[in-house]
């Protein structure tokens, strides 16, 4: 799960983890109360969006007089910020972080993740921390510090040193970073987050470390036990499909293209998606209806596309296991009944009860084209997409 | 012969009162697995579809001797699960459950890499080795015993694999788990099946992120002589949102599908751009 900026960095707060001096604005706030209360002379609107790359599309400004603050907020609350990982959309503005401006005398980066190959725990830092951190790591990855945290004994010294040792820390300030790592890996394990990312942890000119933007992501499956966490959502930066999708328990994914793809298991559903890609074609989606699915799951799945208006055709590609293929035909011609569907329907069931199936599908629906195998199914989904 | 498991498991099941324990241990009988206790914590002393139910495992390993464990536990105590059968010294433990938190895993894999345990999973379908013994989720009657060892990250992938390799069979099917962090993985895997006698030849089914695929072609490289038939899924699917910076640092840029594919290429494994042609490219060896 995602937190927007402002969230994040009130928990960094929380675990005694410095941040910039900061108010947040919602909907509803007065604004001239707002702004009345504010000391100093500038400060910076960051705009608080699930997304990055925020400030080259706009969304972080600098204002300089209160009549400048008040106008900026105006004209940014209730917008749509597009940056370039939000796609065409943009996501709509709700809330403004307006943060009183540091001295910047430099910019670290550092991050803590869980490491897949190594399984455990990793902290990452580097003395070039910024925006250009993805290009540091491609092409000079010794200028990245990384180490693994052991579960049994926690963030030790030697983590410190090693993650500082191209940081150049005068002694105050690597007692300050060292006591960042202890609070990021409390933080990490106490709240079940995937990724914490100070990114930049900066040295001010006064000499002290601030953490000046922040991203912290949290494990799904995890929610159950931090309820203050799950609270954190924000619905509204959730594609509202993936969102009606998710309460039906169905993995969904809004993607480009014009085919509609309803498949059992995740792996199949990415398999379909490069399978049609490869032939030529474009998946309007990813779904993934559940490795045991059934017919309620599969007429949800019709629902959720038919909202899709971008698809025009939709090739489902069942795989029976426990749950039998001629179960799964009944579930597709009922929705077929239900959604009133006027696109067609490429259907490829396969495995446990596959023939029988097949053989209830057939000649019942001029728009269902049941076929017998993986290429036969991605080609005529895309010979029908085209109309 | 097939891998890991065979007709003389002796196989135990944690969950096994619970609706998922239930219908998989009743498949797993009728499929000829020697399903030979159960543990519930509560419902110890009792039966269940004829098969004795302990508190906890390590009295259930006191009165049986124990080869594999299965676990259909819920998400929130699976590591509890998967911990308990270490802790009673299970050889081999698959734990289906999906939805494990992976700090969970990160845990449980601390306390595996000291043991004498090997785990299959979170996550993942199961192990069979056809006509023999069934551990896990997989339909068995779309499975026939034959010379074709497959692992593969998905569950469903596994099942395609199967279904297109159907005029050989299989030796032995294995679901390492799509989880982040998981138990044996291809390497550990592709070694057991380059030793066992009935396996001609491997289906290795992939997905991007990670490194493990690349891993494994390195392994394949130096220490398989059997050939290899890999695909990847995942080459078309669109790059997290907003997944910071730290996962494309750690990662250094790999893990994506053409990564993986030109990795095995490189090894000498014989690679397939589709999930159609996984068959096609096992009959093509001429095993």
């Amino acid at each position: 799960m995602y937190i927007h900026e402002y969230q994040s960095k009130r928990l960094l707060q929380s675990y005694d983890i410095p941040v910039p001096r900061s108010e947040v604005f919602t909907q509803g706030d007065s604004i001239e109360k707002f702004v009345a209360n504010f000391g100093g002379e500038s400060w910076i609107i960051k705009a608080q969006v699930h997304a990055g790359g925020r400030g080259k599309a706009g969304g972080i400004l600098w204002v300089n007089t209160k009549e400048e603050l008040k106008q900026q907020i105006n004209t940014l609350m209730g917008t749509r910020l597009v940056t370039k990982q939000t796609g065409e959309d943009g996501l709509p503005i709700n809330t403004l972080l307006v943060e009183k401006p540091a001295k910047i005398a430099r910019e670290i980066y550092i991050s803590l993740l869980i490491d897949r190959s190594t399984k455990k725990v990793t902290a990452l830092a580097s003395a070039e921390g910024g925006v250009n951190i993805e290009e540091i790591a491609a092409t000079s990855p010794e200028k990245i510090s990384s180490v693994d945290i052991h579960r049994s004994t926690g963030v030790q010294g030697y983590h410190c040193r090693l993650l500082a040792q191209n940081l150049q820390f005068n002694k105050p300030q690597f007692k300050q970073f060292a006591h960042i790592v202890r609070q990021m890996y409390a933080l990490f394990l106490e709240k079940d987050a995937s990724l914490i990312e100070i990114n930049p942890l900066i040295v001010t000119e006064e000499e002290s470390l601030l953490a000046l933007d922040a991203k912290i992501n949290f494990d799904d499956n995890a929610l159950f036990r931090h309820k203050v966490i799950a609270d954190l959502r924000d619905a509204s930066q959730e594609n509202p499909m993936e969102l009606k999708a998710k309460q039906h328990d169905l993995n969904y994914v809004k993607l480009e293209g014009n085919i509609g793809c309803v498949v059992n298991g995740a792996g199949l559903a990415m398999a379909t998606m490069d399978l049609i890609k490869h032939h030529g074609g474009e998946p309007a989606n990813f779904l993934d209806v559940g490795g045991n699915t059934d017919e309620e799951r599969v007429t949800h799945a019709f629902n959720l596309l038919t909202e899709d208006p971008s698809v025009t055709s939709i090739f489902v590609n069942i795989f029976g296991g426990i749950v039998r293929c001629d179960v799964i035909a009944q579930g597709v011609l009922q929705a077929l009944k239900e959604t009133e569907l006027t696109l067609p329907v490429i259907v490829l069931l396969q495995g446990t009860n596959a023939k029988q199936g097949k053989n209830i599908l057939k000649d019942q629906h001029e728009l269902l084209f049941p076929v017998s195998n993986l290429t036969e199914g991605a080609m005529l989904a895309i010979e029908k997409a085209q109309g | 012969m097939s891998i890991l498991i065979d007709q003389e498991t002796r196989i135990l099941c944690q969950g096994i009162t619970g609706s998922q324990g239930t219908f998989h241990t009743q498949q797993g009988i009728e499929y000829g697995s020697n399903i030979i206790a159960g543990v519930t914590p509560g419902k110890g002393g009792t039966t269940h579809l004829d098969v004795p139910v302990y508190n906890t495992v390590r009295e259930a390993s006191n009165e049986h001797e124990i080869d594999a464990s299965v676990i259909y536990v819920p998400a929130p105590f699976a590591a509890d699960a998967v911990l308990e059968a270490i802790e009673a010294e299970i050889p081999l433990i698959i734990c289906i459950t999906e939805g494990i938190p992976v700090q969970d895993m990160v845990a449980v894999s601390d306390v595996l890499e000291t043991s004498q345990s090997n785990l299959i999973g979170p996550n993942c379908p199961g192990i069979i080795a056809p006509e023999q013994c069934k551990i896990g989720i997989m339909p068995g009657e779309i499975h026939k015993r034959g010379n074709i060892g497959i692992v593969s990250r998905s569950g469903t992938l596994t099942y395609v694999a199967v279904n297109q390799t159907k005029d050989f069979g299989q030796s032995t099917c294995i679901g390492i788990g799509g989880d982040p962090i998981h138990g044996l993985d291809f390497i550990e895997c592709l070694a057991l099946f380059e030793h066992d006698q009935e396996t001609d030849a491997i289906v290795m089914v992939g997905e991007i992120g990670g490194t493990a695929e690349e891993e494994a072609a390195e392994f394949i490289h130096s220490a398989v002589s059997k050939p290899v038939v890999a695909y990847i899924a995942g080459a078309s699917a669109p790059k997290g949102k907003r997944m910071g910076h730290a996962g494309a640092i750690i990662s250094g840029g790999k893990g994506t599908a053409e990564d993986k594919y030109q990795a095995l290429e490189k090894a000498g494994a014989h690679t397939v751009r589709t999930l159609a042609e996984i068959g096609e490219a096992v009959s093509n060896l001429s095993l």
